[in-house]
């Protein structure tokens, strides 16, 4: 089925959103009144008459909130409610409706969390109370091909087809705060309908959440976000520890992202706080949404306290600590959904009861908050450490191209090859600082060559290194995506878009904030039978880290073999740090150091190169578990600390047993042969002969191990205050 | 000639097929049912699985071969049971002597090793006439080869067979599955931050030289006799002053002595544990610290041996080691090589390319 996806922007211009509160009113009523005000009716008869099928063959989609813990949990859509849409939507004549969910990462810590034993037990009945039937799909089951562009970071993702050729999209989301995001509604529930079980792993470790909705949003948007505010979801814990209370309200929208809007304002929060909000269509004059009903903010609610909201998003940003802990704290109705682990089931006894009302225990607070930022300090020291020193440890970052390449101008890429051979021109006569380097400043920038001539032959180098992908050869590149635009006659990128992402440069920056360099460039690239070269020109760095980013490489053919030439314009934003200190007042360390950052730089990239030649695999970091079914995952943390723990304990018995003669020391005192006048025992001599010397010493292989690299270092000691005197063979 | 190489995968083996396949020999390569074929795939050669240990196994290998060239004992000073290569050392080399008595081979070279003759404690050379080492208090792969030869020499004597025996030095170069002790030597300075060097020094020889003084030693070497097949004597400082150049890697900046040698070799068996990978360098290497393995190879060279200048080895390990998984991803990030491992890797290639290419036309 083929839908118009219209830009983020347009979809908002067009929204209007309600917001119902009456509590006089009971749910259904409060429901149906929603339904009317928000204009749904209208929306989904024009849908059916531009489809040219009757309401009754229309086929509808409602996917609502599942991720509570107990049956009746503030934190899920309530399911008598979705059950009476289901009811107004017969009514309608509406009849071809399914509930559409698919697991999330809980399913793969706590038994029952399968989408049919889960709707089961929070309440879905597959019949209305008014009789009317309806079925539950698994959205992570029969997939087909999403309709994701290149750049996108779902690209290549396949969602199910019950969602992709719905024609009416509902969305029916819980009204709740989140300790990490703020509040978790519209967005947060759309994530349910991507297929993969561990959406913490993937859709919002791997890659950032508000780039995954708004990707789905794009591709399948939502026709209707209703919010479930009769009953909501307060208080700093949000999903993980519910609180409820009362606010007999229903807000809809025709645009998720507006809804969303609505339900944090009603929170008295901004919509912004959310990490799923980051592309949010900016409103203002473009965009001029009607929003019917009031915003004023529920009495009595309580937001999650921005400590919390600051150190478990930080937490959070490392995949083990927030997918070993999160079982642990989550408040849950263990009859109903035990744990799998033994180790998390121990864990969440102890610990969730503890967390469970933070905001009345100032306390429990603040360990929670203490905890979290220890544990997102940790994360940061081993990233530190591992930028510096193990880069094959570090994650390698997966991100959007952040841009439309069919919004660019011909002319933008015809205008980077003159701009740079002009920038060319201003680096003649720069000294060469270290061998094949040269640079000077040139507005604050850095305007630098890098030339080195490699003993290979060119036809043979430039089979193994496509100039086209030399960004993503170059020195400490941790990830991006690069999408093609325009190919010659062979079959060539001629021009291309791309963002790129690399380690903070140079990496000792990371120990004072510094960011990666994240930018988005356009690319041409030439092609001859003895050169070929890129160039590019930033036209964004979506993280503040570079002003400037724009240069070219050049391979060319030489006797010996291939000369590649690295020019450039650099201008890189400083941590705070780093900005506090002018080092412009001290010339002569500040030469030193860029001539050391950009030698080492490109003496690695040029590394880097002569290794693809070889055949070797040059990219750092450790790329993400690819899904071959939709449960595959990393293996969970506690698993690991489970295996880990066996291994230690194996350790620790097989390095503290006694081995030898069992009756030597295991009888403890040995019988005394006589005891003299004096009273001293005398006892029988010691055996010395090897053999039995052997299996009579009691000895544990880790004392063994200690007594022979005591005796190993003291030898050698010996041999170095000897001088090497001793005196061997011949 | 028609010969069987046993342990035909390993560092000398592969590149001793290489060089009877180079010399117009027929080659049947006896190696172990799952062992890694990488070194030697593709090569024009029989292939026979079994284990030296397996006596009939040898035998119906060595059947209708002249000439039996015995290099399965690994170099290796970790990752080996002691007693594995006290057996594998003494039972496979008597297997392989019985084998080749009883299939009628006229000659069986068995690799042994420069280390049987011992170390001086000072800068001067060994040759044959020093004698075989004592195997008390040595590491365990030292005493293993001591027993082996004493074996084998008796052995031989017993059963009537003509037995040569070569001694190559620090054989370093291409086509190695695992990363044996004298390659490690290359890749244990790359790896290092600190550049260390340490005092002593050792003999080191490209592997493919050993390679074709075994074949010397098959074709004109006196039964009964040992030969040292070495190149250069160097001390460490001038073999990592080597590897640094070669590599485009910083030069050796602080020599350390044995204890500190033993402490560091401590923590890389400790980390290599950890890590769950064989270490780069041992303890008992450590004891080696401080020694001078240097030996002559004038009686080799008196049946035609003319091994290249250490540098020329040193290129062509480099050559294959930066290409191989040996050397990690961030140590070959660091590596600028030179011009000889360029030109070294050159002629590596197309060697393979007449090697496979001439066999493929036949």
């Amino acid at each position: 089925m083929a839908r118009p996806n219209l830009p983020e922007a347009a979809v908002i211009r067009a929204a209007s959103a309600v917001v119902v509160d009456d509590p006089d009113l009971g749910p259904g009523d409060l429901l149906a009144v929603t339904l009317e005000r928000s204009g749904a009716w209208t929306a989904l008869g024009e849908t059916a008459a531009t489809a040219g099928i009757v309401p009754r063959e229309l086929p509808i989609v409602i996917v609502p909130d599942l991720s509570g813990f107990a049956a009746g949990s503030p934190a899920a859509t309530d399911p008598t409610l979705v059950e009476s849409l289901i009811d107004r939507l017969w009514e309608a004549d509406y009849r071809r409706v399914v509930i559409g969910v698919s697991a999330a990462s809980s399913a793969l810590w706590a038994e029952n969390r399968d989408v049919y034993a889960l709707a089961d037990i929070l309440g879905y009945r597959f019949v209305t109370p008014a009789g009317h039937g309806y079925d539950i799909a698994d959205l992570s089951e029969d997939l087909t091909p999403g309709a994701f562009g290149p750049g996108d970071v779902l690209a290549g993702t396949r969602l199910s087809r019950i969602w992709t050729e719905a024609r009416f999209r509902i969305l029916f989301a819980k009204n709740k705060t989140d300790e990490a995001d703020g509040y978790a509604l519209g967005l947060s529930t759309l994530l349910g309908v991507l297929p993969l079980v561990d959406k913490d792993y993937y859709y919002r470790l791997m890659a950032h959440p508000g780039d995954v909705v708004a990707e789905v949003l794009r591709a399948t948007p939502v026709d209707l976000c209703l919010i479930d505010a009769i009953v909501s979801c307060h208080g700093s814990g949000g999903g993980r520890a519910p609180r409820a209370i009362p606010t007999h309200c229903i807000i809809a929208s025709t645009s998720t992202w507006l809804a969303d809007r609505v339900g944090a304002i009603k929170m008295g929060l901004d919509p912004a706080t959310s990490s799923l909000a980051t592309r949010s269509p900016a409103l203002g004059d473009a965009v001029d949404p009607t929003i019917l009903g009031s915003l004023d903010p529920y009495d009595g609610w309580i937001n999650a306290h921005p400590l919390i909201l600051d150190s478990t998003a930080k937490r959070d940003a490392s995949p083990t600590w927030s997918r070993l802990v999160r079982p642990w704290l989550q408040v849950l109705d263990a009859t109903a959904f035990p744990l799998k682990s033994p180790l998390d089931a121990r864990m969440n006894e102890r610990l969730a009861p503890l967390f469970a009302n933070v905001d009345d225990d100032p306390a429990a607070a603040a360990v929670l908050v203490f905890g979290n930022y220890m544990l997102a300090n940790l994360h940061q020291m081993a990233a530190s450490y591992r930028t510096l020193y193990d880069k094959d440890k570090l994650r390698r970052i997966q991100v959007p191209l952040g841009f439309d390449t069919a919004a660019i101008e011909t002319s933008a890429y015809d205008a980077i090859v003159p701009e740079l051979v002009a920038l060319e021109r201003l680096l003649e006569g720069a000294p060469e600082e270290m061998p094949g380097l040269r640079w000077r400043y040139l507005d604050e920038a850095v305007l630098f060559d890098y030339r080195r001539e490699l003993s290979i032959d060119f036809d043979q180098f430039v089979a193994s290194v496509d100039v086209a992908k030399t960004i993503q050869y170059m020195n400490d590149y941790i990830g991006g995506v690069v999408v093609p635009v325009e190919v010659d006659e062979s079959g060539q990128v001629v021009r291309q878009a791309e963002r790129n992402i690399y380690l903070p440069q140079p990496n000792y920056l990371v120990l004072s904030g510094g960011k990666p360099i994240d930018v988005a460039k356009l690319e041409v690239v030439e092609y001859a039978s003895d050169v070929h070269r890129m160039y590019w020109k930033t036209i964004e760095s979506p993280n503040g880290s570079a002003i400037h980013d724009d240069g070219s490489v050049t391979f060319r053919r030489t006797e010996r073999g291939t000369d590649v030439t690295i020019f450039g314009r650099q201008l890189f934003v400083l941590p705070p740090f780093w900005q506090s200190v002018n080092l412009a007042l001290v010339p002569e360390l500040k030469r030193r150091l860029v001539t050391d950052a950009y030698s080492t730089f490109f003496d690695r990239t040029l590394a880097n190169f002569a290794a693809l030649v070889e055949g070797r695999d040059i990219r750092i970091g450790r790329s993400w578990r690819q899904p071959d079914v939709p449960t595959a995952t990393e293996l969970l943390p506690a698993a690991e600390l489970e295996r880990l723990g066996k291994d230690a304990l194996g350790w620790l018995q097989s390095s503290t047993a006694i081995v030898g003669e069992p009756e030597r020391w295991g009888r403890g005192r040995q019988e005394p042969l006589r005891i003299d006048e004096d009273g001293f025992a005398h006892f029988a001599a010691p055996q010395t002969d090897a053999r039995t010397q052997q299996i009579s010493e009691p000895r544990s292989p880790f004392l063994a191990g200690a007594v022979e690299f005591w005796k190993g270092l003291l030898e050698a000691g010996l041999r170095d205050v000897r001088g090497l005197s001793e005196t061997g063979p011949p | 000639m028609r010969a069987l190489v046993t342990g035909a995968n390993g560092l000398i083996g592969a590149n001793l097929v290489r060089a009877l396949l180079t010399g117009g020999h027929e080659v049947r390569a006896f190696v172990r049912t799952a062992a890694d074929l990488s070194s030697i795939e593709g090569l024009p050669m029989e292939l026979k699985a079994g284990d030296v240990l397996d006596a009939e196994a040898l035998r119906s290998a060595a059947r209708d071969c002249e000439t039996v060239f015995h290099t399965a004992i690994p170099f290796a000073y970790a990752g080996q049971v002691d007693d594995d290569l006290e057996t594998l050392a003494v039972k496979g080399t008597s297997n392989a002597l019985h084998a080749a008595k009883e299939m009628g081979a006229r000659r069986v070279v068995v690799t042994s090793s420069s280390i049987v003759f011992g170390y001086a404690t000072s800068p001067q050379v060994i040759d044959e006439s020093a004698g075989l080492a004592s195997p008390d208090g040595q590491p365990a792969y030292v005493a293993a080869k001591l027993r082996q030869d004493r074996f084998t020499l008796r052995l031989a004597e017993e059963l009537g067979i003509e037995v040569v025996l070569v001694c190559p030095t620090m054989s370093v170069g291409p086509f190695a599955p695992r990363l044996g002790p004298s390659n490690a030597i290359v890749v244990q300075y790359l790896a290092d931050p600190f550049r260390m060097t340490y005092p002593g020094g050792c003999n080191l020889v490209s592997v493919e030289d050993v390679a074709s003084g075994h074949l010397l030693a098959a074709e004109f070497g006196r039964s009964g006799e040992h030969y040292l097949l070495g190149s250069e004597n160097l001390t460490w400082v001038e073999i990592h002053g080597i590897v640094a150049e070669l590599a485009g890697v910083a030069a050796p900046r602080v020599e350390i002595n044995q204890t500190l040698s033993y402490l560091a070799a401590s923590a890389e068996e400790v980390l290599a544990r950890m890590q769950r990978r064989r270490p780069l360098t041992t303890r008992d290497q450590a004891t080696m610290v401080g020694r001078f393995y240097w030996y002559s190879h004038s009686r080799a060279a008196d049946l035609g041996y003319r091994p290249r200048p250490a540098r020329t080895a040193l290129a062509r390990a480099i050559a294959w080691l930066a290409s191989s998984p040996h050397i990690t991803r961030e140590v070959r990030a660091t590596m600028h090589l030179h011009e000889d491992v360029y030109a070294a890797r050159r002629d590596t290639e197309a060697r393979e390319r007449t090697l496979r290419g001439t066999h493929e036309v036949v």
